[in-house]
């Protein structure tokens, strides 16, 4: 296969666009598609202070690379889970990417926190990961908001978009597909959130790392198996085997078509967020989960 | 009386190490296709890199290449 560009060899084949690309071109054309990203929907300028947040998976350090390539004013922010299989090697990772590329660094440690993620296993009946994910989403929230950031950019891809849209699509849950897309303005208590690789997929962030000489950590999570964004990801790519560029079609219709009804009728029959009584980050009511966590660790602990 | 000439046929392979699972193994595969069929991987879900290249399916295979197959769905 040859380079549709510059007619080299290709060392990347994309059939959802009907193409492949050399090493330069291919990198070309993910820069161009993140600045499109960003100008289309009005993520942020020159002008904002951004913070993203960096696990050391492919995505992020794709996320935050090609943002300060672009010309971004970007910070790092890692969570250190404190999970003994591989929180160690992923901190090590993002330490080292931030140090090459001059990436000012923020680590949040749980252990610090009362929430390593072993002991808020132990203490749940059910799957870790949502509780996670939670844990995750509040520190990057705090930061961003503690520390005046004006905008918190995470590594979502076109297969984790998709794959939240289906699960949401699936139980027509309809306050998460009133606010799922790229962009989620501040709103109160949270920072805005943006999401500049959302037209891109897993396999082209990967490829955009490697063709970067980006060490990136790669072991899945110990925790992970059995996931069902993992069993939804492998639905989709089995379905964009079959028919090419499906997966930006459905996600980027949804963005056009399909969000402003259900964000309407949220509008209308939602409930606001309002503070946790301890820590004051927005929840449903009374405490926030992150705070239960923490006390129902603490409780197993005594 | 001439000296017999001998021929070393060895049974052609490629080695190929799939991540993350860190499996190694030797398969006889002649093209980077036919490398993904034998390991049940889709094109698009995995990075094939031969001596830090990375390859496209329709890649050609040499006996004793080394093959890496990344997968690249993150899980969780």
């Amino acid at each position: 296969m040859k380079c549709k560009v510059c007619k080299a060899t290709a060392v990347v084949s994309l059939p959802s666009h009907n193409t492949g690309f050399c090493s330069d071109c291919f990198m070309a054309f993910y820069e161009r598609s993140v600045e499109r990203s960003i100008r289309r929907q009005k993520l942020f300028t020159f002008e904002d202070k951004i913070l993203v947040a960096l696990s050391g998976g492919k995505d992020s350090l794709a996320c935050a690379l090609v943002l300060k390539k672009l010309g971004y004013k970007v910070h790092g922010l890692h969570i250190d889970l404190a999970i003994p299989e591989s929180s160690a090697a992923a901190r090590g990772v993002v330490e080292r990417f931030c140090a090459a590329h001059d990436i000012p660094l923020i680590v949040k440690e749980m252990e610090e926190e009362g929430l390593q993620i072993p002991r808020v296993k132990k203490v749940l009946s059910r799957s870790v990961c949502s509780a996670c994910g939670r844990i995750k989403r509040y520190f990057f929230n705090k930061v961003a908001m503690d520390e005046g950031f004006t905008a918190l950019a995470t590594g979502h891809n076109l297969d984790d978009e998709i794959a939240r849209l289906f699960s949401n699509t699936l139980r027509w849950d309809i306050p998460h597909l009133s606010d799922q897309g790229p962009l989620l303005e501040a709103d109160n208590g949270f920072s805005r959130k943006v999401r500049p690789l959302y037209r891109l997929t897993e396999f082209e962030n990967a490829n955009y790392a490697f063709l970067n000489g980006l060490e990136y950590h790669y072991a899945p999570c110990p925790y992970s198996p059995g996931a069902t964004s993992t069993a939804y990801k492998k639905l989709w790519n089995q379905l964009e085997e079959e028919m090419p560029g499906r997966k930006l079609a459905f996600y980027t219709a949804f963005l056009a078509h399909g969000r402003e009804p259900f964000r309407q009728f949220e509008q209308a029959e939602g409930t606001k967020p309002v503070p946790c009584e301890r820590c004051g980050y927005p929840t449903s009511a009374g405490i926030c989960g992150v705070c239960r966590t923490r006390d129902a660790v603490a409780a197993d602990e005594s | 009386m001439p000296e017999e000439k001998v021929v070393y046929t060895r049974p052609y392979g490629v080695t190929v190490t799939l991540q993350p699972q860190n499996e190694t193994r030797t398969v006889k595969a002649r093209s980077v296709r036919q490398l993904l069929n034998i390991v049940k991987a889709s094109p698009t879900t995995v990075l094939v890199i031969r001596n830090n290249e990375l390859l496209t399916s329709d890649r050609k295979l040499s006996h004793g290449d080394e093959i890496i197959v990344r997968t690249v769905v993150s899980s969780g």
